[in-house]
């Protein structure tokens, strides 16, 4: 049997057939090249292997998150819906028009309409749809205090 | 275990399911990224990107892989073009001169000689020795991640070792 660093290479990762194994580790133990070349390559791949594996960082989660919704244009928006929504059912509220159970649809319309006229008819249908997500960037903006 | 249940609600951008992927899989795209970029704010950047990639794409994700070999694929792609990104942005260059400039009896049981034979190679072989050799994965799996055939990856492996040994016999 020849020399042959690939046959070495199948050998250490295990994948040549047991009859032929046998002939390839006896060629290894008697060949002083062959036998170093194993004994370097096996060596080499225990250090990689042993390296260990460390835990991810923390708050990626978070970040990605962050990413994967609503964009910044759209988080400026909420924002400001939200800052204007309070101005206006704070207004609501002083001049006595504000109904605190939602008893009241037609005043919740009123209420709607106004906000869709303020802040555009797609922002209400898209903070439906985003809910959740619009949810997890108040949190975020409230932890980073930005609200 | 992640379930198909799992991935259409991640898709639909339930948190939870989402949470559950991350946790499932991010060990392994932080392992694959770090020990193929060498640096961690390249490797957490291509941690967040690869997750980043995978909520939004989940959604056209029509189960003909597995999601393993699906994230691995992103994880493979998403590293090697960051890094070159990073290049070709700051000349970010491995320092591989302590390798060889060192002398002495080679100590290589330390994690420091892991990630001096990894910086030994180009980031294409290196991911490749960080999945199979870090990672444990078959070759085959290898191949699926990197789009490569199976005996192109056997070869490119073998090399990689062969290089490792050559920079490590040279200290
Ligand atoms: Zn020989």
């Amino acid at each position: 049997m020849k020399c042959d660093r690939n046959l070495i290479n199948k050998f250490l990762d295990g994948e040549i057939s047991s009859n032929r194994k046998s002939r390839v580790k006896e060629h290894i133990e008697n060949c002083a090249q062959c036998c170093r070349y194993y004994n370097e390559i096996a060596k080499i791949t225990s250090v990689l292997r042993d390296a260990g594996k460390p835990n991810p960082p923390a708050g990626v989660f978070l970040r990605v998150k962050r990413n994967i919704t609503p964009h910044k244009a759209f988080l400026l928006r909420a924002r400001f819906a939200l800052t204007a929504g309070a101005v206006l059912t704070l207004f609501l509220a002083v001049t006595g028009v504000f109904s605190p159970n939602g008893a009241n649809a037609e005043l919740d319309y009123y209420i709607e309409s106004q906000l869709d006229a303020l802040f555009g008819e797609g922002l209400r249908s898209e903070l439906t749809v985003y809910e959740q997500n619009w949810q997890t960037q108040i949190e975020i903006l409230l932890e980073e205090g930005e609200l | 275990m992640i379930t198909k249940s799992d991935i259409k609600k991640a898709a639909s951008g339930d948190e939870a399911a989402m949470e559950k992927i991350y946790q499932y899989y991010s060990a392994f795209v932080w392992n694959v990224a770090l020990k193929t970029c060498l640096n961690r704010d390249v490797a957490a950047d291509a941690l967040q990107e690869v997750f980043i990639k995978v909520f939004k794409k989940l959604g056209s994700f029509r189960f003909y892989s597995s999601l393993k070999t699906w994230i691995y694929r992103i994880t493979v792609n998403t590293t090697l073009n960051l890094i070159k990104k990073e290049k070709r942005r700051e000349g970010l260059e491995l320092d591989c001169t302590r390798l060889k400039a060192r002398s002495g009896e080679p100590d290589l049981e330390s994690k420091q000689t892991a990630q001096e034979l990894l910086g030994t190679l180009d980031p294409e072989d290196r991911i490749l020795i960080v999945m199979r050799e870090m990672e444990g994965m078959s070759y085959k799996e290898i191949a699926a991640s990197s789009k490569m055939t199976l005996s192109s990856v056997k070869t490119r492996i073998y090399r990689a070792r062969e290089k490792m040994r050559t920079a490590y016999d040279k200290r």
